[in-house]
This record gives C-alpha cells, structure tokens and sequence, in this order.
C-alpha cells in the first residue's frame, strides 16, 4: 500500500523537468513562444562563443605566415651534433652551405646553360646535364651540392634563369688529417656512413630537416685527445723515417675504462679521396688489420701459468734445449744457457720457456684463457667492428707452442692492447671505446687475480730494467715504464720472411699503478746505422716509446716521479 | 532608453572595430619583427658555426707544431720539470 503514491509524486516532478509540453499540462500553450525565444537567444550565443574561441585559437596558435606547397619533393637533410674530442676540440661541424639546383622548365637554352656550367664546375658530364636540362616536364634537379662559397658566387654571376640556390648543411672536420679513420664520413644528405658519423645516426643523435639550423644536442664527446693523437701520429712518421719503415700504428688505451686516447695509422688514408674501396696499405692497421704480434704474446703467456697454472715468478723452467716438433724446432734467439725463472722467460723473451708454459697448460686452457682475455673475440668499438682474430685452422700442441710466443694468432692491435690493459689494470676486463666515459664502468668480468696482474706488471718492468732486458731501451728517467717487445716475421710465399718484420712494443704506464697502455708498431722496419743493420723492437719499437712518452706524459697528466713524488 | 543604448552599442562596436584593427597591425608588425629576428639568430648561428670551424682548423695541432718549431719551441722533455721545493733552495 505504501508503494502506491510515491510514482505519483514522482511523475509530474520529471515532466516539469523535462519540460514536455505534453506534461506541464494546461500552462504550455503560455509558455512556448518564451521558450522558443530563448532557445533563439542560446543558439546566437553559442555560435558568438564559438567565433571568439576560433578567434582566441587562432591568435594562440600564431600560424600567420602563408605556406607554399611544393610539387617538386623537398629534399630532407639531417642536422648533425658537433664531435669533440675528450678536452673539447672542435673534430666535425655542421656548417650552411649553398647547393646548385636548376628548374628545366623556366631554363631557356639547355645547351648554353649546360655549357656555363660545365666550365665552371668541370667534373659535371655535359651531356647528361643537357639532356635533362632540355626536359621541360621537370621542374627540379640538383646541379650540384654542398658548394663553397666563391663557387656559389661563381654561379650566382652566370645570371643564367631557371637556377637556384637552396641552403643545405654541411659537414666540415678542421681536423681531419688526424681523425679521418675514427669519425669516417657522411653522405650528400648528411647522413653518417661510416665510423663515428654513423654510429651518430644508429643513437638517433641526428634531426631531419629541410633547412640548415644548428643542432641543438650535446656535442658528442668522444675519448680521443687530439694533443695525444698528434704527437702520436708526429711520433710514428719520424720513426717510420728513422727506421725506413712501410708503416706504422700506434693505440694507447685507458688501462681502466678501455678509452681509446690515441689511434693512429700510417700512412693514413688520404679524406678526400674516401672511395669506400679497401685500399690496403693505407687501411686503418690499428681496427682494420690483424697482425701476428710476436713475443708481445709472452705477456699472455705469463698470465697464463700465473693465473691458470699457478706459477710464481720465480719458478724455473729449462729452457736450456731447443723445443722439436717433427720438422719444426723453437729454438731461443739469444740461448742463455742456463735455466730461467718465468720472470726472466718474459724479461729475456725466451720462445722455449713460452712454449714450456703452453704445453704444461695444454691447448684447451691456453685456449681458455685467451677466450677469457677477449682475444678470441669479434669486438667492435662505436666507430665500426673490429677486425676479427685470425686462429689457426688447427690448434694443436704446436699451434699452442707458437701462439705463446706470438706466432699463430692474428689479432687487431687495438685487441690486443685491450686485453693486455685487462692483464695489468688489476684484472679486470676492458672493452675499448671510443666515447668518453665519465666514470669506470663497472660490472667487467675478472679475467685474472690482482696478484697475478701485479706480478705481470712487475715482470714487464723488469723486462725494461733489467740489463738483460729487451725493453731496456724504452727506460725514461722518471717515468715508471713497463713493457715487451715482440719483433714478429710477417707470413708470405713460402714461410716466414725473416727480414719483413713488424716490431712492436707494449707499454704500461705507470707500472706500479698504470693508468695507460700503449702498443706501438713498425710496419717493414729496415736497419740502419743506429740500430747496426738490425730491426729487433728492442732498437727501433722500443725507443721510439721511450721518445712519445716523454712527450706526451705532461698531455697525460703524468709528472716525472722526482717532480711528482716531491710536490 | 532602449534607444540610447542602441546608440551606444553601435559606438561601441565601431570604437572596438578600431581597436581591433590596430592591434592586429601592430601584432602582425611584431610578428614580422619576430620573424626577422629568428632568421637572423639562425644566420648568426650558422655564421658562429664556421668561424668555430675555421678557427678548429687553424688551431688544428700539426699547423701549431709547425709554427712552434719556427720559432724555436719543442716538445717538453722530463729534465725540464723541477719539483717547487727545488725551485726554493736555489734562491737560498
């Protein structure tokens, strides 16, 4: 019963809300021309507020300057971040650059026009510019791009219609002859194709763009001291003269972070003929080559029967008699004729002692052991994979023998250099890069012990003390030098050339506490007077280390030790 | 009374007609020296651009090199480094 009355109530209230004419009852016929006006009234409002907030949008947006469709399809460009180097030097830019276009439709006399071009830019082919430049249904075509600007003025004089100028970036290294394999190059459209430019492209550093403007990224820093690289560079082409090389390469790392301070080739690569075909002398020797090292290897070596075989540096090996395999013998080059301890097989570069550890250890360790250096490895750096390591085909006891003491295993120096800077940093891993890092990175795998890292570096600082030493003269007076010679015979017709040689030296500066590695090598090295008609590192490779890092110590925030030892 | 406001709504209108026209010329005047400026920011950006490259190039090491070895100038050697507290015993 008390349901009843509430739909009652309720109903009548709905209807005046809705304002159903058919429900207000008796009072609609009064009510519906002010309704009606009303009604009026909204819609003129509404459509006034609407005019206002069209005309408050527009002015918002600010979009007043007219667009012009073009038929023709703009072509994009990218704008690029500049490259520095680790302190801040300018490497590559981006620079506004005119670029030659013309409009076949309003060229009058293709001909004429075709041959005013062809004097002033003679490397254009007259007759294919002609031909489309007699095709009237075009309307754009580029004549030619990335101009200086004397050649835009040049052209801008010919006064011929149916030309234009469009603004393009451009990419300009004042640096060039010094980075060239390290930055690489981009194309018309500035898009990196090679070495650091590229790698620019594959972060997604690049902006597209249809005009020149300046980026607005961070410049991208890379690890490389320009100072560095220039001594380093000035350093090898005095030596490839002193020592009438063929070539010469030289890296130096960051023991800790793996940054690549320096990286030079010679003779290097010419930029402005950058055809991307390999020429072979002049490819980049520290990324791009492989090289049997020689007995730079022992450093390995000993890590090895250090770290794998634990071996202390004082265990003896006899390495009195000459190892024979079938037809082949590995015999000392300077017999001391009387054992040594395993210090003294990388202090005097004793091939039989290397072979001894290597045998002892057995090839699947020795194998091992190398994988865990990286040297086994393809490794790439983020200007471009690195070449791989060439292994032997068959890695018997004999392979294992010659591998110890450099022979047998092809590795890229910048390889090599960065599992030998893992060696003696303590042990822990480094992976070379070409960007600076602001800090170490962390979580690198342990390849070896701290003991076994300090005695390495305790036996490369022999092996440049010690009167016996091969590196004796790569000692400098007051700079704590520590380091291994490896003067490898390079593979040809027939066996190993005896007199075609890469000498090599590896350094680690300081010993005691090394914050660099470096890795030097002389290409084809000749005698001469100096070195009495030998190419042994130990005279060519070695002091030519010895003169780079007196001068290059002071860039590397290196004191003399009785200078800094008494500030 | 209805008509004077009439009056007035049509002055009104007119003033405001005014008003608006002169303040969308004067936007349009700023906006056009807007404009103008931003082209000239990006041209001066693009001019600091290649004298930063220019003067990369003439800083570039191996002319500086050249040019220190002219006058007499080479690299630094480790004997020419003195610890201070050796400085200071030479002038006792």
């Amino acid at each position: 019963m008390k349901r009843r009355p509430e739909p009652l109530r309720v109903g009548p209230a709905l209807a005046a809300r809705s304002g159903a004419p058919r429900a207000s009852g008796h009072g609609a016929h009064i009510e519906l021309p002010r309704e009606r006006t009303w009604l009026m009234h909204a819609a003129i409002a509404a459509v006034f507020i609407a005019i206002a907030g069209q005309t408050v949008r527009l002015a918002a947006s600010g979009e007043t300057e007219t667009r012009l469709a073009r038929a023709e399809p703009l072509h994009q460009t990218y704008i690029r971040p500049d490259i520095v180097d680790r302190r801040g030097n300018l490497l590559a830019t981006d620079v506004d650059a005119a670029s030659l276009f013309a409009d076949p439709a309003m060229v009058r006399d293709a001909d004429l026009t075709a041959e005013k071009l062809v004097a002033l830019f003679p490397e254009l082919d007259a007759t294919e510019l002609r031909r489309h430049l007699a095709d009237s249904t075009r309307r754009f075509m580029w004549i030619k791009r990335g101009l200086t600007p004397i050649e835009a003025q040049r052209a801008h004089d010919l006064g011929i219609p149916g030309l234009g100028f469009r603004r393009e970036p451009r990419r300009v290294y004042p640096t060039r002859y010094l980075t060239s394999h390290i930055i690489g190059h981009v194309d018309v459209d500035n898009r990196g194709i090679s070495g650091i430019e590229r790698h620019i492209d594959e972060i997604g550093e690049t902006d597209a763009a249809a005009a020149p403007r300046r980026s607005q990224r961070e410049p991208v820093r890379l690890s490389i001291d320009l100072g560095v690289q220039n001594a380093v560079a000035d350093t090898l082409a005095d030596a490839m003269k002193q020592y009438k090389a063929q070539g010469a390469s030289g890296v130096i790392l960051d023991a800790a972070s793996g940054e690549i301070i320096a990286s030079v080739s010679l003779p290097d690569q010419d930029p402005q003929k950058f055809s991307g075909a390999d020429d072979d002398d002049r490819k980049d020797r520290v990324m791009a080559g492989v090289f049997e090292l020689g007995s730079i290897a022992k450093t390995v070596t000993l890590g090895l029967a250090l770290d794998d075989l634990g071996a202390s540096l004082t265990r003896i090996y006899d390495t009195r008699e000459p190892l024979r395999f079938g037809r082949y013998t590995i015999a000392e080059q300077y017999p001391p004729g009387r054992p040594l301890t395993l210090a003294e097989i990388l202090v005097r570069s004793s091939n039989v002692g290397a072979g001894l550890i290597a045998m002892e250890a057995g090839v699947a360790r020795q194998r091992a052991f190398l994988d865990r250096l990286g040297l086994l490895d393809t490794i790439r750096t983020e200007a471009g994979p690195v070449a791989k390591p060439l292994l032997p085909s068959h890695w018997g006891s004999l392979e294992g023998v010659t591998i110890a003491y450099g022979h047998g295993l092809a590795v890229a120096p910048l390889q090599f250099a960065a599992a030998a800077a893992g060696l003696v940093n303590g042990g822990i891993k480094v992976r070379p890069t070409m960007i600076r890092q602001e800090a170490v990175p962390s979580g690198e795998a342990r390849v070896v012990s701290p003991a076994t890292s300090a005695a390495i570096r305790e036996a490369l600082r022999q092996a440049v003390i010690n009167q016996h030493g091969t590196g004796r003269r790569a000692e400098l007076e007051g700079y704590e030098i520590g380091g291994k010679t490896g003067t490898a015979e390079q593979p040809g017709k027939g066996g190993y050339k005896e007199k075609t040689v890469i000498s090599s030296f590896f350094a680690v500066l300081p010993a005691s506490a090394p914050r660099y590695v470096l890795l030097l090598s002389l290409f084809e090295p000749q005698g001469t007077a100096e070195t009495k008609g030998k190419i042994t590192a130990g005279l060519n490779a070695a002091p030519m280390t010895a003169r780079l890092i007196a001068r290059i110590g002071p860039m590397l925030d290196l004191l003399p030790d009785r200078v800094a030892g008494a500030n | 009374m209805p008509r004077l406001a009439a009056v007035a709504t049509v002055l009104l209108a007119v003033a405001s007609a005014f008003v608006l026209y002169a303040v969308t010329y004067e936007t349009r005047r700023l906006e056009q020296h807007v404009a103008a400026q931003a082209r000239t920011i990006e041209k001066t950006r693009l001019d600091i651009a290649v004298l930063r490259a220019e003067r990369a190039y003439l800083a570039r090491p191996e002319r500086i090199e050249e040019m220190a070895r002219k006058i007499g100038l080479g690299p630094i050697e480790p004997r020419q480094y003195e610890p201070l507290t050796a400085a200071g015993e030479r002038h006792k």
